[in-house]
């Protein structure tokens, strides 16, 4: 399981139209990440934040982003396609949406369970994933009832209600994954479609529409690079490459060293008395002569 | 390593040009920035009824489907082989992931490296492509990598993918990194330029442990 994920599809226009208006210095090192996601089916919108047109003609199940903003809370505004200014035409909003220093968050324009447009900012868990594992996060964001969410036909999560997430960490692998009633795994709702969990990646999973029009369906995002190190790599086991040598192995190098000099010098000066030895024995040997 | 690389569209070139206009606006104080909303010409400008304050750059906001089945899987490019003509290193490579303590897992001995199936691929367009092997074991005695130690800066690598196609690298640094919680991170970070990282042990060998102190750990960035 190494595979890599490739987004395709048809191409989608990015319109970007007007800067965010702000009194602070952009791109800082602790700035939000925003990204939207827009799950009302049928409904092309434009988003307005802080009353500047920021995504025209928003398709449904797009997401825009990640963006990049300095934390402050934004007054962000929803309306129909062909509005003159974010209070024309309102399909919702405005709301305001505090972004934190350091956040990772995605604005979620879906439907609530009375049918109407509704919008929440939730906070995407970008903490390290443990080596190997991935992160799958399940959003509930349909007109329908509570749901269970089936993982290979079982109920990996239960009760999920509209407006509410589950965050599983699991390892890296594919997950034949459905939406059934929830305490039921049939019919299934949505799916079952595979959603695959990436080493290192939170594949964020939206089940949105709405049950009573039938147009229920899933959207994905991804945050890539959560990956944590392994705890290490035991790269030798028999000391041949050693710096130190393995029977003096807990003695520092330095320290060896020095005990080598100290044991030639020793036995140099030995050398040295005793050859003097020999000439003086030798010198006396020829004065005897 | 699986990732995602998204189609993306642009409107950088439009938003830059709206936020000249909306600076020349706010700048002059003038209601000339009537015609910073090109194309949607009914909407009223900021600048109109007062000059608008300071503007952060308009981001090129990327676009794209979040429906699944837009999602498609793609193999990375495994590595096959690692060359080090200066250091006498000619190793196959395999894959491998994590053993049982959470270590990375390797080949049972030195004669083949293995390429952290987890982190990066070749040509990925960020992280480390790692590749690590033993430097020594106890059945097979001392292996190429411990001329690992003797790697300088500048020397080339050369790493040919399974889809035949070779690839060099340059040394750019070479470290012995200290055994210890967290030691590797920054080594094995997936959000870092994409580049090539070679380990293996060295230093000290605690013989009661059987283990080396420290591993080494040599970085190389591609050759355009």
């Amino acid at each position: 399981m190494n595979s890599r994920i490739v987004r395709g599809g048809a191409a989608v226009a990015a319109l970007v139209l007007a800067g965010i208006t702000l009194s602070t210095p952009a791109f800082a090192a602790d700035d939000a990440k925003l990204s939207v996601v827009h799950g009302i089916p049928g409904v092309t919108v434009d988003v307005w934040v802080n009353g500047a047109l920021t995504l025209d003609d928003f398709a449904p199940s797009t997401i825009a982003g990640p963006l990049s903003l300095p934390a402050a809370t934004y007054s962000v505004a929803i309306t129909a396609s062909d509005a003159t200014a974010a209070t024309d035409k309102v399909v919702l909003g405005p709301v305001d949406l505090p972004l934190a220093a350091g956040s990772n968050s995605t604005a979620v324009a879906y439907l609530g369970t009375d049918g109407k447009p509704a919008a929440k900012l939730f906070n995407n868990d970008i903490s390290n994933t443990a080596a190997g594992e991935g992160r799958l996060t399940v959003r509930h964001v349909a007109n329908a009832p509570a749901v269970d969410v089936l993982a290979n036909g079982t109920a990996a999560i239960s009760g999920l209600k509209n407006a509410e997430e589950k965050v599983l960490n699991l390892p890296e692998g594919t997950i034949s994954a459905g939406v059934a009633a929830a305490g039921t795994t049939t019919p299934v709702l949505i799916g079952p479609a595979d959603v695959p969990v990436m080493s290192g990646v939170n594949t964020i999973v939206y089940a949105y529409g709405s049950a009573a029009d039938g147009n229920l369906a899933l959207a994905v995002q991804t945050i890539e690079g959560l990956s944590a190190a392994p705890k290490g790599v035991p790269a030798g086991e028999a000391g041949l490459a050693a710096t130190n040598t393995q029977e003096n192995a807990g003695l520092p190098l330095g320290e060896l060293a020095v005990v080598s000099i100290l044991v030639l010098g020793t036995l140099t000066t030995l050398g040295v008395v005793r050859s003097s030895r020999v000439r003086a024995s030798r010198a006396n040997d020829t004065s005897a002569r | 390593m699986r990732t995602i690389r998204s189609t993306r569209t642009a409107g950088l070139t439009l938003g830059l040009a709206v936020l000249a206009f909306l600076l020349a606006g706010c700048s002059t104080g003038t209601a000339d920035a009537e015609v910073s909303t090109p194309v949607k010409s009914e909407a009223p400008s900021p600048a109109v009824t007062s000059p608008p304050p300071p503007v952060v750059p308009t981001q090129n906001i990327p676009l794209q489907s979040a429906n699944l089945q837009d999602l498609k899987i793609i193999e990375p490019i495994e590595p096959a082989n690692l060359l080090i003509p200066d250091l006498g290193i000619d190793l196959a490579a395999t894959p491998e992931g994590l053993d049982a303590e959470g270590n990375m897992s390797l080949p049972k001995f030195w004669a083949q490296v293995g390429w952290y199936q987890y982190g990066a691929g070749l040509d990925a367009a960020s992280g480390a492509v790692i590749l690590a092997a033993h430097v020594d074991t106890t059945e097979s005695g001392l292996g190429p990598l411990v001329n690992l130690r003797d790697a300088r800066i500048g020397q080339v690598v050369t790493v040919t993918g399974k889809d035949g196609i070779v690839r060099n690298f340059q040394i750019s640094e070479t470290t012995n990194v200290t055994k210890g919680p967290q030691s590797l991170d920054s080594y094995f970070d997936p959000n870092g330029p994409y580049r090539l990282v070679l380990i293996t042990c060295g230093g000290p060998f605690d013989a009661a442990a059987k283990t080396y102190i420290e591993n080494i750990v040599v970085t190389a960035v591609p050759v355009a």
